[in-house]
């Protein structure tokens, strides 16, 4: 069997930098954005993933909780984002076999993800 | 930045640096310090190791891919295993008192200890040939030896149940599982030592994230807690590494040893 082709490496290493760059900055700016948010308005909720996207998209959260969340959202998907790429680097290489693998993982986490919102 | 949250993050960064000296992700050191230092509940604690994990295994992957270390195709197919037990243990985690739940995580310790402590004569056991070729070749180039290493993995049956045990952990309890998946794919799979590290590196972030969907639906999850613990292992981990040139991990490990041993009493006693 070929090896793995290098940039298809490249391709799953920045998927990786890309979310943790970005959950990174989204963590650090609602770190820094608690202490201004009036105490009443962060009194450690405890959501689910529902529960915040439901919150946000009305905006019933202080943005420091948003962006908290969205943090630990993005840092949760970039592994599965990680597993996309991975399908799609394999559907390059025509390699039947670990498509099929890679899209088991994905189908998943995938299912795990919906029944996490509902 | 508050108090709790610079408490957590320094925590974290202690966490994360002892680990990256071992080899570990920082999960190890930070739900004891979690649960016994700062009192969190065992199940938050987890929740916050499993995201802290993700996003040291997320860094250390992207470094090792770029260097050609990660054998991506063993790592896929080892990871149908280890999401698997990850739900598993995600779930049976959510079924269990927060007590029981410390007392395996205290006995889980003991036994991590053990591990650390033979994986000198671990890493110079000869690996398993069964003189079959299972079909997952892989090479890198080691800077160490200044050569090329190419290798075929073999036996792969035992390590995808060895990887479904880790699997089972990181969910349940809320580590990456390389210390169970390393020496695995090594003597099992007879995968270099070096590719082995990083192969399971590549895999923890998804096993994680399988975890973490878990904690995150039962609201497990303390944004507050998990974000500066996260980002403290994160930037632990960075000065781990960099520490680790000049510090060798072997000077070390017994102070980990009987630290492990002291908070894993700790636990089963609390």
């Amino acid at each position: 069997m070929a090896d793995q082709r290098p940039d298809h490496d490249r391709w799953i290493a920045w998927t990786l930098k890309i979310g943790m760059w970005l959950s990174a900055c989204l963590l650090l700016g609602g770190l820094i954005l608690t202490p201004l948010t009036p105490a009443k308005e962060s009194s450690g909720l405890f959501l689910n993933m529902p529960e915040f996207l439901g919150a946000a998209v009305q905006g019933q959260l202080p943005l420091s909780e948003t962006l908290l969340y969205a943090g630990i959202m993005t840092l949760i998907f970039t592994p599965v984002m990680r597993v996309g790429i991975a399908v799609v680097t394999f559907v390059a290489e025509r390699d039947g076999k670990f498509v099929g693998v890679s899209v088991a993982v994905l189908v998943v986490l995938l299912l795990e993800v919906i029944i996490s919102l509902s | 930045m508050s108090v709790d949250s610079l408490l957590l993050a320094s925590g974290g960064i202690v966490a994360g640096m002892f680990g990256a000296l071992l080899g570990l992700g920082g999960g190890v050191f930070l739900i004891p310090f979690l649960v016994l230092i700062l009192n969190i509940p065992m199940h938050q604690a987890v929740a916050t190791s499993i995201v802290a994990v993700i996003a040291t295994s997320s860094t250390g992957a992207a470094m090792n891919l770029e260097r050609h270390m990660v054998n991506i195709r063993l790592g896929m197919l080892l990871e149908t295993a280890t999401v698997a037990g990850a739900i598993a243990g995600g779930l049976t985690a959510s079924i269990l008192d927060a007590a029981v739940l410390t007392k395996i995580f205290g006995v889980l310790l003991v036994g991590i200890a053990v591990m650390m402590a033979l994986s000198e004569k671990l890493a110079a056991m000869v690996p398993a040939s069964d003189g079959k070729n299972g079909g997952l070749a892989g090479q890198f180039y080691d800077d160490a030896t200044k050569a090329s290493i190419q290798y075929t993995a073999r036996n792969i049956a035992p390590t995808m149940f060895i990887s479904l045990l880790a699997g089972n952990v990181s969910g349940l309890l809320g580590l990456g599982g390389g210390i169970f998946k390393v020496p695995a794919m090594h003597l099992l799979s007879g995968i270099p030592l070096k590719a082995a590290t990083a192969t399971s590196n590549f895999m923890i972030g998804v096993t994680a994230a399988a975890g973490a969907f878990v904690y995150f639906a039962e609201g497990h999850l303390d944004p507050h807690t998990a974000a500066p613990a996260a980002l403290g292992v994160l930037l632990g981990s960075f000065m781990g590494i960099r520490l680790s040139r000049v510090l060798k991990a072997r000077d070390l490990k017994w102070v980990f040893v009987v630290v492990l041993i002291a908070a894993s009493f700790q636990l089963i006693t609390r």
